[in-house]
């Protein structure tokens, strides 16, 4: 090979590097900018805070207490109207619980606390405690929680799963209760289980008007809320979705959000079995490291 | 060395772990990275185990990302006790073993640089490590001892 060849397949190599190099630049420079406009919301977000906190805290305990007093102050025998205000009583302190709930499993994330519990538990058992405990929300917008076991999930036939049953929970709890939030009245919410090459795959499906599509990676952004004006619907602080996602990412899973096909949203949610130990090896096979003693 | 059978504890990725009881900690990395501190002193140990390098907004600020995990454990280990002077350190990880397009950019390496950076910053030895290459590794850390075993994993993880 004479040095001209040589030459140029150097020069050729150098300016593949380059074309990456610069592929790689634009790539950084973009993502500046996108951490450049989170810096902007964040400092948005500072502004928001004390009424969001209004809205989603004292509110609700606000109500809660005039609820109170005035089943305090009932006449005998008004049972209708105790039933009533007792329900919505329920409903103020579901939705700050709620809340709170949500609050210190994202404090416990960014804390690296959170520990996993694995254990074998009943993929049924936890479609139906869901449709319990959002009975009253749920009866408030007439709104139809279905859950269906296909394919090889058969509901006669229980089947276990081993994965931290609490962080599967509390994904599921937050996909429904926002898919109740946007669902409007008397629509159906269809929550899907099926077993999926070793992962349990859940599909939660609604009818509201789905997240578009430029706005599907931002979603999962901690205290971000699509619609930012404090109203009945748009409540609590926006950190459902980040939950979801964190949880699944540790339980080894992935989120998809896809436009559900009757118009919608539907998020697809899969997480591979955990194995229930994790076990200890023998260490005569691992090499100690050369500053083992201090 | 006969330790087996003695309790250890998993850490997942994202998370965080310090004692001051001995304890054994095992862990598995692929192009993840597990910055480990000890206080030779105070015998008190403690390991992180993130993904990716920088906290950029997404998501929750959490002990997913270098620059978060690597602070936080700093801070914990203080909180229990230790003393700055006296702290060292090993990183381990950071391999090569993610093929997916959206991790193109040596994820594996950047969270190695990423670490020795900041602890350049804060001034902490780094005493061993064992980083890059092409497989993944599983690790054992007493944080009782300081010490660690490893071990690599044939396949790819």
């Amino acid at each position: 090979m004479n040095s001209e060849t040589k030459l140029e397949i150097d020069l050729e190599a150098c300016r593949q590097r380059n074309s990456q190099l610069s592929i790689e630049n634009d790539e950084l420079v973009r993502s500046l900018f996108e951490v450049n406009d989170k810096l902007r919301d964040s400092e948005k977000l500072k502004g928001h805070f004390i009424s969001n906190i209004t809205n989603e805290i004292v509110n609700p305990f606000t109500s809660v207490l005039a609820l109170a007093q005035n089943i305090k102050q009932l006449k005998e025998g008004d049972i209708v109207h105790a039933h009533r205000m007792a329900e919505m009583i329920y409903l103020e302190a579901f939705q700050l619980d709620f809340q709170l709930k949500n609050i210190f499993a994202a404090a416990q994330i960014e804390a690296g606390n959170e520990e996993m519990k694995q254990y074998s538990f009943r993929i049924d058992e936890l479609g139906e405690s869901l449709g319990h405990y959002f009975e009253s929300l749920l009866a408030k917008r007439n709104i139809r929680l279905s859950v269906k076991f296909i394919n090889n999930l058969n509901a006669d036939l229980p089947v276990s799963f081993v994965s931290d049953k609490k962080k599967v929970d509390l994904i599921l709890k937050n996909l429904i209760s926002n898919s109740i939030k946007y669902s409007p009245e008397n629509s159906v919410i269809d929550l899907e289980f099926y077993m999926e090459r070793g992962s349990l795959v859940m599909e939660v499906s609604d009818h509201g008007k789905g997240i578009h599509e430029v706005d599907r990676k931002i979603v999962f952004d901690r205290f971000k809320q699509l619609d930012e004006k404090i109203n009945s619907i748009n409540t609590g602080h926006g950190l459902g979705l980040s939950i979801v996602q964190a949880y699944t990412e540790m339980l080894g899973g992935k989120v998809s959000l896809n436009d559900n096909p009757e118009g919608g949203l539907k998020i697809r949610i899969s997480i591979p079995e955990s194995d229930e130990n994790v076990g200890w090896d023998d260490l005569e096979d691992f090499l100690l490291d050369s500053e083992a003693s201090y | 060395m006969n330790i087996v059978g003695k309790s250890h504890y998993f850490l997942h990725p994202s998370t965080i772990w310090v004692s001051k009881e001995p304890q054994w900690v095992t862990t598995i990395l692929g192009s993840c990275v597990s910055v480990c501190f000890f206080d030779p002193k105070g015998k008190i140990g403690g390991i992180n185990h993130f993904m990716l390098p920088y906290w950029n907004g997404n998501g929750l600020e959490s002990p997913r990302y270098g620059n978060v995990a690597i602070f936080q454990l700093y801070q914990k280990m203080l909180e229990f006790g230790a003393n700055k002077e006296n702290l060292v350190c090993k990183i381990f990880g950071g391999a090569e073993v993610l093929g997916e397009q959206q991790f193109s950019f040596n994820v594996g390496q950047r969270n190695i640089e990423l670490a020795l950076k900041i602890l350049a910053e804060m001034d902490i030895p780094v005493v061993s490590s064992s980083t890059g290459g092409k497989l993944g590794r599983k690790i054992h850390y007493n944080t009782g001892t300081g010490e660690l075993f490893q071990k690599y994993l044939g396949k790819i993880i």
